[in-house]
Parts: structure tokens; sequence; C-alpha cells
């Protein structure tokens, strides 16, 4: 019974890829991989059948354990658009083993396992395509059951298991076994690239407008992969080719555009670095114009940090929000300026200026809770401004002193009265004496002006 | 008329056949010292002496799941003063910019990007970096500095009607309340402005005074228009 539960569990999803006569078989693998490190959201255990002269190529996914996660009809419009977005037509099937999966996506007018061809008991046998040698036997073997008047794989599953060794020789035992459910394939590691990036080429370079339809379309394979690595972008580099025009070639001058990006927050979504990325080009572009058509365009991730690997929760916006959250921050930093925009992170220091520090990260809301501080100013002057005292100002609270840090070097420690005082004209002002600096006794002591408790 | 139907002599009632619009009230944002609250996806425009922090302050306690946005010219504001007034800092993003223009297109990006409920302009008409003086020693600086320039008329603060009417449509698209904090007026034609509220401190109390109000007046004239927000 637990053997029989385990089996039940093993459900392999099979994306099967149409080739295109017009894709390089270089191409072919390199987005045949790029797909596979995509699909990696859906699953752990990923196998690639590689592609080959006139045999299309396969990316199987094994399933068993997510059936909580989603259903098989979802995970197949998932797949698809996946495979748009990539540039390739597929088709979806499900199996209980990545030979049964396959042999249904091969042959797409059968509906039945038990209907498929003889012949595709070679996919059964063989689905990821790694030992080559075995399909002659087979092929042998698929011969003979056809003569002796067998049709289909349900035909074939009838046959007594124990008869089948000596009649057909080993090939047709385990093809039995396979066909049975008792055996199923080895399946072979896939490794990601460890270098990220797509290239595409440009057919319209007159203006960004028209780039921007690229550049997008690469951003979203990009964040794709980005996002079934669990990583996010953190430093990207975009590379204009351009073409080699003009009547003499001069061979200083380059016809390659580089362009780094340092992102200030790591971004995950392409909602979030496409923005930042049109904008970087724009202002480039606009400092330095480029001096030919552009011929293709490759981007490439040269740093990332791990994603938070959050699940799209139904209920709420919490991570669409953080998403867009640091999207507006790194663009934002990156227009008016690092340190500019800013979350204000609590510090347990008795200094006012420096009782928060600036974050640009969003940080956990435990972080935020601040300390009890005795009411304290909305506006902060950043530099205490020397101001001499009135002798109408009205004390409405103080004195409140603070003091410490004596072993902080930059410092050397502040020891000063806060005064909140009401002027003749009824604005509130929160003053300072700085007692470290008093003066001898009877002369004046020296105020600052350091906030307005209520502007 | 469209609810009955006569039917050999005999009239009938179909009316509760047809589906009932609900009357549903326009989403606000709650401020006690208004009771119909601040409208939202508009611009409401808080101006005074003091008390203009204190009394926003307040908004945002009074509706905490507000994401704010707060984008001020040559910042001073004191983070620290939020927590103390009952604002969670997690939920402020704070947004130092150069000048008007700057602090204006940092709030289209903000507005654009639909995750901020509040977003809050401050201290537009500031001034370039010069040391504070109170007013004690300091005449008050001239509220009517009027200039014309090619895209219409403008106050000190550099925001035009046209900025003006672009932040309305931004806002209303986002459906985020735009509070523009400033000493006096922040543009001289103010149309696009819903709600503006003259903010006073008298005796430790704050008063709000609403100037101009095109669309909650009637929920305002309830009761009296100075109300302190205790």
């Amino acid at each position: 019974m637990g053997s029989e539960s385990s089996r039940s569990k093993y459900r392999v999803a099979c994306l099967y890829l149409y080739t295109s006569s017009q894709k390089q078989p270089n191409d072919l693998a390199k987005d045949l991989h790029a797909l596979a490190e995509a699909c990696y959201r859906f699953s752990p255990q990923l196998a690639v059948r590689e592609s080959a002269p006139g045999d299309d190529p396969a990316i199987f996914l094994e399933i068993g354990g997510c059936e909580r996660l989603y259903s098989e009809q979802l995970l197949e419009m998932k797949l698809s658009r996946l495979a748009g977005r990539f540039g390739w037509l597929a088709r979806v099937t499900f199996g209980d083993s990545a030979g049964e999966a396959f042999a249904l996506a091969k042959n797409s007018s059968y509906f039945y396992l038990q209907d498929l061809p003889l012949e595709s008991l070679l996919d059964y046998l063989n689905p990821f395509k790694k030992d080559p040698d075995s399909e002659v036997a087979l092929l042998k073997t698929v011969g003979i059951l056809k003569t002796l008047g067998l049709k289909n794989v349900g035909e074939f599953a009838t046959l007594p298991p124990r008869t089948l060794a000596s009649r057909f020789g080993q090939e047709a035992v385990e093809l039995s076994a396979r066909v049975r459910r008792q055996l199923e394939t080895a399946w072979p590691g896939f490794r990601p690239s460890p270098i990220v990036s797509e290239k595409m080429p440009v057919g319209n370079s007159e203006s960004l407008e028209a780039l921007g339809f690229v550049i997008k379309a690469l951003i979203d394979r990009l964040v794709a992969r980005m996002y079934g690595r669990c990583e996010r972008a953190s430093r990207i580099q975009i590379d204009f080719d351009l073409v080699k025009w003009g009547k003499r070639l001069d061979e200083s001058r380059s016809f390659k555009r580089e362009f780094k990006l340092e992102l200030p927050l790591a971004q995950g979504s392409s909602r979030g670095l496409f923005p930042i990325v049109q904008e970087y080009l724009a202002q480039s572009l606009q400092r330095e114009p480029i001096t030919s058509p552009i011929d293709s365009i490759e981007i490439r991730i040269l740093d990332s940090v791990p994603s938070r690997g959050a699940q799209k929760d139904f209920f709420s916006r919490k991570e669409e929000e953080s998403e867009l959250w640091d999207a507006l921050v790194a663009r934002l930093s990156l227009k008016i300026g690092a340190g500019k925009v800013y979350t204000a992170v609590p510090v347990k220091r008795y200094l006012p200026e420096r009782a928060y520090q600036r974050s640009l990260e969003k940080r956990p809301v435990s972080e935020y809770r601040s300390p009890r501080w005795p009411h304290r100013p909305t506006r902060l002057l950043k530099y205490p401004q020397p101001i001499t005292w009135d002798p109408g100002w009205e004390v409405l609270e103080g004195p409140e002193r603070i003091s410490g840090e004596w072993w902080n070097s930059q410092y050397e420690g502040f020891f000063r009265d806060y005064y909140q005082v009401q002027t003749v004209r009824g604005e509130q002002l929160w003053v300072f004496v700085n007692r470290k600096s008093l003066p001898k006794p009877g002369a004046e002591p020296s105020f600052y002006l350091h906030g307005i408790p209520s502007a | 008329m469209y609810g009955y139907a006569f039917y050999e002599g005999v009239a009938m009632d179909f009316s509760s056949f047809f589906i009932k619009r609900p009357e549903t009230a326009e989403p606000a944002l709650a401020f006690s010292p208004l009771p119909g609250g601040l409208p939202t996806g508009k611009l409401v425009e808080m101006r005074g002496v003091s008390g203009k922090t204190d009394a926003l302050l307040q908004v945002f306690r009074e509706n905490p799941e507000l994401q704010i946005a707060w984008i001020e010219v040559r910042a001073n504001i004191y983070p620290c003063a939020f927590s103390e007034r009952g604002v969670d800092l997690d939920r402020v993003l704070f947004i130092e910019a150069a000048d008007a223009h700057e602090a204006l297109t940092c709030a289209h990006q903000v507005l654009k990007s639909q995750i901020f409920g509040a977003v809050v302009l401050s201290q537009l008409d500031a001034a370039p970096a010069v040391p504070f003086i109170p007013h004690t020693t300091q005449p008050s600086r001239p509220r009517d500095s009027r200039s014309f320039e090619l895209r219409g008329p403008r106050s000190r603060s550099g925001v035009g009607e046209i900025e003006l009417r672009r932040l309305q449509l931004a806002a209303g698209k986002s459906g985020g309340t735009v509070f523009l904090i400033n000493e006096c007026a922040v543009s001289e034609e103010n149309w696009p402005i819903e709600v503006q509220l003259e903010v006073s401190r008298a005796q430790g109390e704050l008063k709000v005074q609403i100037i101009k109000s095109r669309t909650r007046r009637d929920l305002w004239d309830q009761s009296p228009v100075d109300r302190s927000t205790g």
C-alpha cells in the first residue's frame, strides 16, 4: 500500500516545444535552457530533452508534490504562457511517468495511452534521449511486435510479462515494466547557466520608444529566469551592438555601447526594472547619442541577491506593493540621488538629530517601533543655529536635560538643556543651551535653535 | 412611471423588479475636525503659520492603513515626531527634493505607483537654503509676490495652474490624496485644489478653518466652520 500511494504521487508535466526552422541550433539550445530555468518556479525537479534535427525538444517537470500549489489545468496555462514569452509554441501534457507524458505530447492526435501507436514505445523507454543505442534494439522489438499483429500500446500491455523475455528479449521486459508503471527512467540533472543574459535582434532603432519593445521583452525573459532562480537583479549590463556602417570604417571607432546600471534596490519584477532601465537609457543616450543603428541588444545580470520568494496572496496586495515600493524607491534614488529617498528607522540614541537613521530598504515592522521619547518637534534643523534669548519668551516646557556619548570622539559628548518656548508673536521654538560651553558666572549662556515644535 | 404596468384595467407595481443602485458614500479620509472627512483622489491644501504638520499627522493617525509619501523641499521634517504622534514610521516614505519642480516630478512618480494613499508636498515655497531666523528678528515674507510666466500665473512656489491641474489628474487616476502644505497659498490659480484649509494654533489648540471646498461643503456646513482638533 505504501509503495502504491507513493507511486500515485509521482506526476510529470511535459512541456513539448515545437521548433521553428528560423532558429539556429545554438540559439535553440540557449533558448531551451533559458525556458527550463524559468520553469524552476513550478518545480525544483527538472529535466531537459535537447533538440536534435527532426526531433523537438521538451522540458519535464516532476509535480507530484505540488498538487496543493496549483492544478494541472492552471499549470498547463502558465507553462504555455511562459513558453510564449520565450518565443516557443508549446504543448503541455501530464502523465504518471516522464515517458508517458512525452509519448502523449508527441502523439498529439491520441487522447488515451492505450491507443498510442507502437512506435511511441521508443518515447516510453527513452524520454530524455540519453541512450541512443537502446533505440536500435527497441526498434527491432517493435518491428517483431508489429509482425505479430499488435497495433498499439494497449495491446502490448495485455501481453503477460512472464513470457516476454523468452519471446522478445530483455528490452521487451523493460518496456513492459515501463508501460505498467513499474519502472521509471532515471532523471538527468539540469544545471542552469551561471550567466543570465538575453540577446535579441533589433529591427527598428529610430527611437527609444521603438527600442523599448525589445528591451521590455528581454527584461521579461530575464525576470522570469531570475524568478525561477529565486533571485533579484542588483546590477545589470546593457550592450548595444551597432551596425558597422560608413564609407571608411575607422579602426578606433567602437561599434558597441555598454551601459552598466547599479540598482539602489534589487529588482525582481519587469514592472519595476523596465522603467528604471528606460529612464537610465534615455538620460545616457541624451548625453551621448549612438552613432549608427542598433543591430542587437543584450542584457546581462552582473550581480543578484536572493529573492524574498513569497507566493502571491490573493487576499492581500502586500507582496505586490512591496515590489512596487522597491521599484519606486530605486527609480527615485537614481533620479534625485542616493540618500534622499528613505524610510526613517528609529535608533536608541539621545542625541535628537541622530535618533533615527535613513534606510533605503523597507525593513521589518518591528524595527520601526521607536523608543518612548519626551515631546519632540515636528521640524528639526539639520544644524543647530545660534539664537539670542529674548526676555519676552515664555518657557512652555523644560528644561529637558540630555547628555551622553562622552565616549564618542567625534562629538566628545553633548550636554544640552532643551526648552520649548513661545515668542511674543506666538511662534513656538525648541531651543537648547549647551552646558558644556557654559561661560563664566554672570555672562549670558549661548542658546541654539534646534527645532520648531508645531510647524 | 417605469415601475407600473396596466393590464386589464389593474395597475400592477413592478418597482421591486428593478435593481436599485445603492447610494454609496464617496470614499473619504477620516479627520475628526471635519465630520465628512477629506476627499480621496483630490488636492487638499493646508496652510497657515503653525499647526499644519500636526493637523496632517492627525489625519494619518486617524487613517492607520494609509501609506504616505512625504515629499519635502529642503527637508527638515523630524521623523521621530511621527511615531510620538501615533503615525507608524513603517508606512512613511520620505523624499527630499531639491526644488519644487523636482518635488512635483517625484509626486507624479509616487502617484503613478498607486501604492500611496496620501502624498504630502511640503514647503514647495521653500527659498534656497538660508539660515533660519525666527519672525522676532526678521519681517514676514511678502505673500503676494505674483509673477506671470509663459505657462500661466505662478506663485512664489513656482507651481502654476498647469502643474496643479496635472497633479489633480494624477491624483484622480491613482486615487491618492495630495496634501499641499505651505505657509501661504501654493498657487494664485487654485481652481484644481479641492479643499483649502487654514490651520492655526491658539492657546495650544489647533484650529482648522475651511477656506474653500468644492464638493464637501454640504457635509461641513452642518457644523461651525472653525474646529479645534483637540
